[in-house]
């Protein structure tokens, strides 16, 4: 997991003024620290084998629809989401305790990390299949996002 | 705030759930004597007979969850703190104090730190504790451990003897499986199993753990998917009391010679099981009617009577027990 995700202009300038206000890329994982952060995507396909060139996920987010999972009252809502590759889908949490967005398998293909009330977490979906996901801290909580 | 009994042992018709509601409000609770595995109630001001020299008291805190700040508490230091007052008045120093977890509320490094300044304030034997959720779930409970593993297994479980009563904190939000509830886990619960192998019978028991041990309602997660396994191997003992946080208001329930009782949160309420869309903070709390439903569990052991008796107390300033 060493290698950066490549991220679109808006987003790298986003992570930018994080690293300004004192907070850095710990790994090669798109993570930042901070009261109302927004993390910054990462592709599926970045998380995959293929670690020496990770295709890039500018062209796809360029042609990529984007779309949001709301959390609110201990719900992801929608609870079960159809896209298509290259998608990127953003969570945020509207609940006053922290949530995540974790995939159910492990090695996680995704995980968001503690998601405070109004953090956000986006990830882009390239590889088809289907992302069962929960929050961490409140297991019961759990959804599906399928990607053809 | 609201404590619920869902048998009613005595057979004697009294609303005890009404009944505790009510006392909650004014800030004093009800004593739980168990003798020879039957439960008696009592208020606060009767007589408890008199004290022997095994006879001791420990109090249990829960949920601070340090970090929070927002309606209906944004000073979860300040009632913490209000918590810790409570037990530095209290007329008999506490041998114990059992923290059943959720310490913080993001795990932050300054929120442990923010806990530990605190409670160094209470006058104390000894202090112990179990994790919860929220002070393991960003970093498999690394930080935690560093904290507070000296002296235990696994994620933090531990067991230890005091004047004959054998106290066993068990951990059940490690490794919490999609759509699941809390879990022990086989090692933990074969551990268990062998550290009380060795009791006799009537060696009074008392097993703290966050979440409730036994099911309060499994939509909101509240309960623990193995606990059978872990009661199977205290079902032997005379007096087993079983204390539990993680939902934020009283509950009681008694099996057989198991007593189960959850504390109130130092931070912030929670609705009753069902009654809210979720189990969230329940925000509309006047503020004055906050600290009404915050509070502590003083338990008292009776060597005489081999008897252990929970008090519920509030941080209300009304709130005197006895």
């Amino acid at each position: 997991m060493r290698n950066r995700p490549r991220l679109s202009a808006p987003i790298l300038g986003m992570g930018l003024s994080m690293l300004l206000a004192g907070c850095g890329w710990s790994s090669g994982e798109a993570t930042l620290e901070g009261a109302k952060e927004e993390k910054a995507p990462h592709s599926a396909m970045a998380m995959g084998h293929e670690m020496k060139s990770p295709k890039p996920t500018r062209s796809v987010m360029a042609k990529g629809a984007s779309t949001e999972v709301v959390i609110d009252n201990f719900t992801f809502d929608p609870p079960k989401l159809t896209i298509s590759p290259g998608t990127q889908v953003t969570w945020i949490n509207h609940d006053d305790v922290p949530h995540t967005a974790t995939s159910s398998t492990k090695p996680r293909a995704f995980d968001s990390g503690t998601l405070d009330t109004d953090e956000k977490f986006s990830f882009i979906f390239t590889e088809p299949g289907a992302y069962d996901y929960f929050c961490a801290v409140h297991p019961k909580m759990t959804a599906q996002i399928i990607v053809k | 705030m609201a404590g619920r009994i869902i048998h009613d042992h005595h057979h004697d018709g009294i609303d005890r759930r009404g009944f505790l509601e009510c006392m909650a409000w004014v800030g004093t609770g009800i004593a739980w004597t168990i003798t020879g595995g039957v439960l008696s109630s009592r208020v606060f001001g009767q007589d408890s007979g008199s004290t022997k020299k095994g006879d001791f008291t420990f109090v249990q805190i829960s949920d601070s969850h340090i970090g929070f700040s927002k309606e209906p508490n944004k000073d979860v230091v300040g009632t913490l703190q209000a918590t810790v007052d409570r037990i530095n008045a209290l007329p008999d120093r506490p041998e114990l104090l059992i923290h059943t977890g959720d310490l913080t509320h993001l795990s932050k490094p300054q929120e442990f730190d923010t806990v530990a300044e605190v409670l160094k304030s209470a006058k104390v034997g000894r202090t112990v504790y179990v994790p919860g959720e929220h002070d393991v779930f960003t970093d498999d409970g690394k930080q935690y451990l560093e904290r507070y593993g000296k002296g235990t297994r696994g994620l933090g479980w531990h067991s230890f003897d005091h004047k004959g009563v054998h106290f066993v904190g068990l951990v059940n939000v490690a490794n919490l499986k999609p759509g699941g509830l809390g879990t022990l886990g086989a090692e933990q619960l074969e551990w268990l199993r062998k550290d009380v192998a060795r009791l006799a019978d009537s060696i009074p028991l008392v097993v703290y753990a966050h979440v409730p041990l036994w099911t309060v309602y499994p939509k909101w997660g509240w309960g623990t998917e193995d606990s059978e396994q872990a009661l199977a191997s205290l079902k032997r003992f005379g007096s087993v009391t079983v204390l539990n946080g993680h939902i934020h208001q009283i509950m009681q329930k008694v099996e057989g010679n198991v007593t189960f009782h959850t504390a109130r949160s130092t931070a912030f309420p929670q609705p009753e099981p069902g009654k809210a869309a979720s189990p969230g903070p329940i925000k509309n709390v006047p503020a004055d009617k906050l600290r009404a439903m915050l509070g502590l569990s003083r338990v008292v052991y009776k060597e005489s009577q081999g008897a252990l008796a929970i008090v519920d107390a509030t941080l209300d300033a009304a709130g005197k027990e006895g």
